[in-house]
C-alpha cells in the first residue's frame, strides 16, 4: 500500500533535473534560432493608423504588426463586402496617443448615444480604454452588449458581462495591478475598421520607491472589439508579457507588505494573490496604502 | 550579499546561475511547457540580477530564487500566447527537440488522477505539497517561499495530504513524510 504523498512523488513530470536541463537546452538554441531569422525576415512595422508610443520598445513592432494586420485585413474584408455593396470600408484611426497620468480623471456614466445616435466604433473603443483607465467600471460595463463574448484560449469563448466577474477583467488585475494603482503612465491609441476597433495600450511602470530599475518595467497589450449599434459585442485581446516579471513581483511584494501591516484590508484588496479593484473608491484605497509602502521603503 | 563576495556582482551572479539553474528550470518546467520554461527561467535570473542586493546569502538563496519563479511562473500562465506560437512553429522547423523534451515531461501523464487531484487543493495547499514532494525542499524554506511560518507550512502540508487521500481514496495509513 502506498502513501498518497508517495503518489504524488511519481506524479512528478521531471525526475531527473540533469537530463532535462541537457535536452531542454537544445530547444532553447532552436527557438532563438527562429526568432532571430523572423525579426530578420520583418524588420520594419508596418503601421496602419496606430502611433507608436513616445518610449520605443524592443517588442513594440509586434503590437504594430499585430494591429496592421488586423486593420489590413479587416480594410479588405471591409473593402470586398463593401465593394459588393457600392460602398467603401471606412478605415478611421486616432493619430495621437491618449496620456493618462496621473489617472485621477473622473470617470462619468456617459451615455453610449450622441444625441440619440449609437456612438462609432472607433468611440466605444476610445471611451472603453479612457473608463477602464479612470476605474469607470460602471462606464466601462454600459458599453458592452450584454451577450458579448471574449476569446478564451483553450476553452470555448467566454462571456465578458458582467464585468465585474469577467475572466478578461481578471487577467487585467493580476497583471496590471500595480501599474494601474502605483503612479505609472498608461497611453492608448485606438484604429478602426468598419466594426473592427484595434487599441493597443502601453503601460510603463514609473513606480520607483527608491533604487531604480527594482519595479521598473513595461507592459503592452492589444485590444481588439467587435462594436455593432454602439456596443461591444466582442473582445480578444494580446497580452505582451511582463518579461521581466516587475510587475508580478511588485504586486507580490506589496501584497507581502499589505498582509504584514494591514492585514484587515489585505483580505478586502487581495483575493488569493489577486489584487482586486472593483470600483474607483477601491482602486484609490490600493493607491493611498501603495503610497505608505512606497514610502517606506524610501527610508 | 554579494557584496561581501571579494569578486565582482558578475562573478557572484554567474556563479549563482550555475548553483541553481538546474533547479530552477525543473521548477519551472514542472508547472509550463518546457518552451515557457526557459522563459520563465530568464526572468527568474533577471530579477535576480535587478535585485542582486536583495539576494540572501547562503542556504536562503535557492528558497529566495524560488519565490522570485513562483511569481514568474503565475505570470506566464497568464501570457504565455505568443511564446506559445513560436512554439508551434517548430513543429515546421523539425520535431526532434520538441519531441525529446515532450519524452521528458509524458511521464507526468501516466498520473492523471494525481494531477487533477493536486488541481483541486487550494493554489497555496497545491504548491507547498509540490515544493515539498518535487522540489524537497525543507519545512522552513517552503515557508520562506510562501511568506509564512514553518508551523503554519506543517499545518497545511498535512491538511492537503487529507484532502488528497480522500480525493484519490487512499485507504493507507499515511507515513511520515521526511522531516516531518
Amino acid at each position: 500500500m502506498s502513501d498518497v504523498f508517495d503518489r504524488v512523488r511519481e506524479a512528478n513530470p521531471i525526475k531527473d533535473i540533469d537530463r532535462y536541463a541537457e535536452v531542454v537546452a537544445g530547444l532553447d538554441e532552436q527557438l532563438h534560432g527562429i526568432s532571430w531569422r523572423e525579426r530578420m525576415m520583418d524588420d520594419k512595422p508596418r503601421v496602419v493608423g496606430l502611433e507608436p508610443g513616445p518610449a520605443p520598445s524592443r517588442r513594440r513592432w509586434w503590437i504594430a504588426a499585430a494591429a496592421a494586420v488586423i486593420v489590413v485585413a479587416a480594410a479588405g474584408i471591409g473593402f470586398a463586402l463593401g465593394s459588393s455593396d457600392g460602398e467603401r470600408a471606412d478605415a478611421v484611426a486616432t493619430t495621437t496617443p491618449v496620456t493618462t497620468t496621473p489617472m485621477t480623471t473622473a470617470g462619468t456614466q456617459a451615455p453610449v448615444t450622441t444625441m440619440g445616435e449609437a456612438l462609432t466604433p472607433l468611440e466605444v473603443g476610445e471611451l472603453f480604454m479612457e473608463r477602464w483607465a479612470a476605474a469607470d467600471f460602471d462606464g466601462v460595463e454600459a458599453l458592452i452588449d450584454q451577450a458579448a463574448t471574449s476569446r478564451c484560449y483553450d476553452c470555448p469563448d467566454t462571456t465578458i458581462w458582467p464585468w465585474s466577474s469577467a475572466k478578461y477583467r481578471g487577467i487585467e488585475e493580476r497583471t496590471m495591478g500595480l501599474a494601474y494603482i502605483g503612479g505609472s503612465n498608461t497611453q492608448y491609441s485606438c484604429a478602426a475598421v468598419n466594426a473592427m476597433v484595434t487599441c493597443s495600450l502601453r503601460i510603463d511602470s514609473r513606480f520607483e520607491p527608491n533604487d531604480p530599475g527594482v519595479y521598473q518595467g513595461s507592459l503592452e497589450r492589444v485590444d481588439i472589439f467587435t462594436v455593432v449599434d454602439g456596443l461591444i459585442t466582442h473582445l480578444d485581446f494580446e497580452l505582451w508579457p511582463d518579461y521581466e516579471g516587475i510587475f508580478s513581483v511588485s504586486i507580490a511584494d506589496y501584497e507581502q507588505w499589505l498582509a504584514d501591516v494591514h492585514p484587515d484590508e489585505h483580505d478586502e484588496l487581495f483575493f488569493l494573490g489577486t489584487l482586486l479593484v472593483n470600483d474607483r473608491g477601491q482602486r484609490d484605497t490600493h493607491r493611498s496604502l501603495v503610497s505608505e509602502w512606497a514610502a517606506g521603503l524610501g527610508r | 550579499m554579494y557584496r561581501s563576495f571579494p569578486s565582482s556582482a558578475r562573478d557572484y551572479f554567474d556563479a549563482m546561475y550555475a548553483r541553481h539553474y538546474r533547479h530552477i528550470l525543473a521548477y519551472c518546467g514542472r508547472r509550463l511547457p518546457s518552451a515557457e520554461a526557459l522563459d520563465a527561467v530568464s526572468d527568474t535570473f533577471l530579477v535576480a540580477w535587478r535585485r542582486l542586493d536583495d539576494v540572501p546569502p547562503g542556504p536562503a538563496e535557492r528558497p529566495w530564487l524560488y519565490g522570485v519563479a513562483r511569481r514568474v511562473v503565475a505570470n506566464h500562465h497568464r501570457s504565455a500566447t505568443r511564446r506559445r506560437q513560436l512554439v508551434e512553429r517548430v513543429a515546421g522547423d523539425g520535431k526532434s527537440v520538441l519531441e525529446a523534451v515532450d519524452a521528458q515531461v509524458l511521464r507526468a501523464e501516466a498520473d492523471q488522477e494525481v494531477i487533477a487531484a493536486l488541481d483541486r487543493l487550494g493554489e497555496v495547499d497545491r504548491e507547498i505539497v509540490l515544493l515539498r514532494l518535487w522540489e524537497e525542499l525543507t519545512h522552513l524554506e517552503i515557508a520562506e517561499i510562501v511568506g509564512m511560518s514553518d508551523v503554519a507550512v506543517r499545518k497545511r502540508l498535512s491538511r492537503a495530504r487529507r484532502r488528497l487521500q480522500r480525493l484519490l481514496q487512499v485507504d493507507s495509513e499515511p507515513e511520515e513524510v521526511p522531516g516531518e
